[in-house]
């Protein structure tokens, strides 16, 4: 199951997670940052890294925050995708 | 208060290559870094290493004695080698060449069973996980006179047991000594007889592959050393003759800004050396950090693909696709860096179906001149995913310390159906490699050979040739009909 990245992220795009991602798979939109779910290996690196607990687990996301599960799937196949995180 | 130490290298084992002991280097630096007087006793090298042993303790009358167990054994269920005999017996001649001694045990070996394999060594002490800030609070102690008390990462006898101490917080490398191998070892013989010199960028693994001890070993997730600093040792080696570089992390490309970083750092030295990793997973093979390891100088790269079979790598959890894999060959190969393919068959999920993906994938790098190495069983360890798979699945019973090598096999093949079918590949494939064969009186001396005359590393690179060689050879011919 791969990990998703919540409303938390928003305007915040701290990137430390980009840092410790093994497989490079974290993408930078406009607002936050996406996990691209066909490239998480499920490793978990990013989630305690994040400053603002805006990572979960796919199926640990909070009920509230459930439908992120499907953005960090969709914004992938979106005529925009999330490109590579800038420094 | 200073004490007199000598730590020895108990790894003998020469196949498939030779290996620096890197991780007592570590704690030879932090001991004397720490102000106590340091020994460090190689037996690679030594024609009667028990007799080595007792002269050395016998001369230094040392007041702690460290002993380094790389591995348990070889892992490798068709051509297995047990070395904790060795090193029991290796401790014995110590024991009693030095009786006065503190005898104390580490090396990666006990990151993966700390309690067994204090209990079957007989020692005073052990440590597990990183060695450096541990032996080092050990010998401290010992040299004060005090009872060491409950240092994170120690075995030590207790109430006519054994208790273990888990490690603790993992250090901050670059706050580590540097292991400077070349005060403590002879390099140079080292690479005469095939071995490369070592280089670890990072500790720890965030992959999950079910049969992996890294993660006991080194602790989850990663700790990396500032890049800077990996290009500083690398260029003190260089300085001391050293040319040709391998890196020993868990996967060398994980995280790859960070390998792009230590990539960069030794460009911009212009060191003049050659690069390797034998650890190179296909998920983060992506274009930019290929160049950029090119430019740094590596001219070949071990892939550790374990299958190209979409069902094995799922069950393996190796975190990354078949369709990642023959992405990786092609972009390696585009960057122009040679690849050997290291596969692991008989793993969970494996069948006759599942071997025939991974020989075809094998057949087609091997056409495009890469190297295919290959081991037929996964070596069960305390600890991991496959011991729990294993323990599930009613082939070992669950108190099993597992010191005696145990081997997993997929239910789905016969060993006997997979080594066959493996020995009909390599003999139309020269450069398929096969963990059996690596066994052969001849090849070590083919390596060898090969470093004596500086032959361009890596190796593997002529073993279509060796190969030839060693199958003409009449120990391998009578060890073929023999078998």
């Amino acid at each position: 199951m791969p990990y998703v990245i919540t409303e938390a992220c928003i305007n915040t795009k701290d990137k430390a997670c980009v840092d410790v991602c093994p497989v490079d798979c974290i993408y930078e939109g406009p607002e936050q940052l996406y996990i691209n779910p066909d490239e998480c290996i499920d490793c978990g690196a990013c989630e305690p890294e994040c400053p603002v607990t805006a990572i979960f687990p796919e199926e640990d996301v909070p009920q509230q925050l459930k439908h992120y599960v499907q953005l960090n799937r969709d914004v992938f196949a979106s005529p925009n995708p999330p490109g590579r995180p800038t420094r | 208060m200073s004490a007199r130490v000598l730590l020895v290298s108990t790894n003998r084992e020469r196949a498939p290559y030779p290996v620096i002991p890197n991780g007592l280097a570590c704690v030879a630096s932090a001991l004397d870094a720490a102000g106590h007087d340091v020994r460090v006793l190689d037996l690679m090298f030594a024609r009667d290493p028990e007799r080595t042993a007792s002269r050395i303790a016998r001369e230094l009358a040392p007041d702690v004695v460290g002993v380094s167990v790389r591995n348990i054994d070889n892992s490798d269920a068709i051509a297995l080698r047990h070395y904790t005999p060795d090193a029991v017996a290796t401790l014995a001649a110590l024991r009693e060449s030095a009786p006065r001694a503190k005898i104390v045990a580490g090396g990666a070996a006990f990151g993966v069973a700390p309690l067994a394999l204090f209990r079957a060594l007989g020692v005073d002490y052990a440590v597990a996980g990183d060695g450096e800030r541990a032996t080092v609070a050990l010998v401290d102690a010992l040299a004060a006179g005090r009872e060491p008390g409950e240092i994170p990462g120690l075995v030590r006898a207790r109430d006519g047991g054994a208790v273990f101490s888990p490690p603790g917080e993992n250090a901050d490398l670059d706050a580590l000594p540097r292991p400077q191998l070349h005060r403590w070892f002879d390099l140079a013989r080292y690479e005469r007889i095939g071995a490369t010199v070592p280089i670890q960028t990072k500790r720890g693994c965030v992959y999950k592959c079910v049969y992996c001890t890294y993660r006991n070993v080194e602790g989850w997730g990663y700790r990396l050393r500032d890049a800077e600093s990996v290009a500083d040792e690398i260029a003190e080696l260089r300085a001391h003759g050293v040319r040709h570089f391998d890196f020993v992390d868990s996967t060398f490309n994980s995280p790859p800004g960070h390998a792009r970083d230590v990539c960069a750092a030794i460009a911009r030295r212009r060191l003049g050396v050659t690069l390797e990793t034998t650890n190179f997973t296909p998920a983060a093979a992506f274009p930019d950090l290929l160049e950029a390891m090119r430019g740094a100088g590596f001219t070949s790269l071990g892939i550790t693909a374990e299958s190209a079979s979409d069902v094995v790598l799922e069950r393996m959890r190796k975190g990354f696709s078949a369709t990642t894999v023959h992405r990786a060959a092609e972009r390696v190969e585009a960057a122009g860096i040679r690849a050997l393919w290291i596969f692991l068959v008989g793993g969970p999920g494996e069948t006759a179906e599942t071997l025939e993906e991974t020989l075809r994938f094998a057949d087609w790098r091997l056409r495009r001149g890469d190297a295919v190495y290959t081991t037929v069983g996964l070596r069960v360890y305390p600890g991991t995913t496959l011991h729990e798979i294993a323990i599930g699945e009613g082939r070992l019973a669950a108190d099993d310390p597992l010191l005696d090598p145990a081997f997993y096999f997929s239910p789905g093949l016969t060993i006997d159906a997979a080594v066959a079918r493996l020995r009909r590949f390599a003999a139309g494939h020269p450069r398929f490699m096969f963990s059996a064969d690596s066994r052969s009186m001849i090849l070590p001396w083919l390596t060898r050979a090969a470093s004596v005359v500086r032959l361009p590393r890596p190796h593997w690179r002529y073993m279509g040739l060796f190969q030839r060689l060693a199958r003409m050879h009449p120990l391998r011919r009578a060890g073929a009909s023999a078998g």
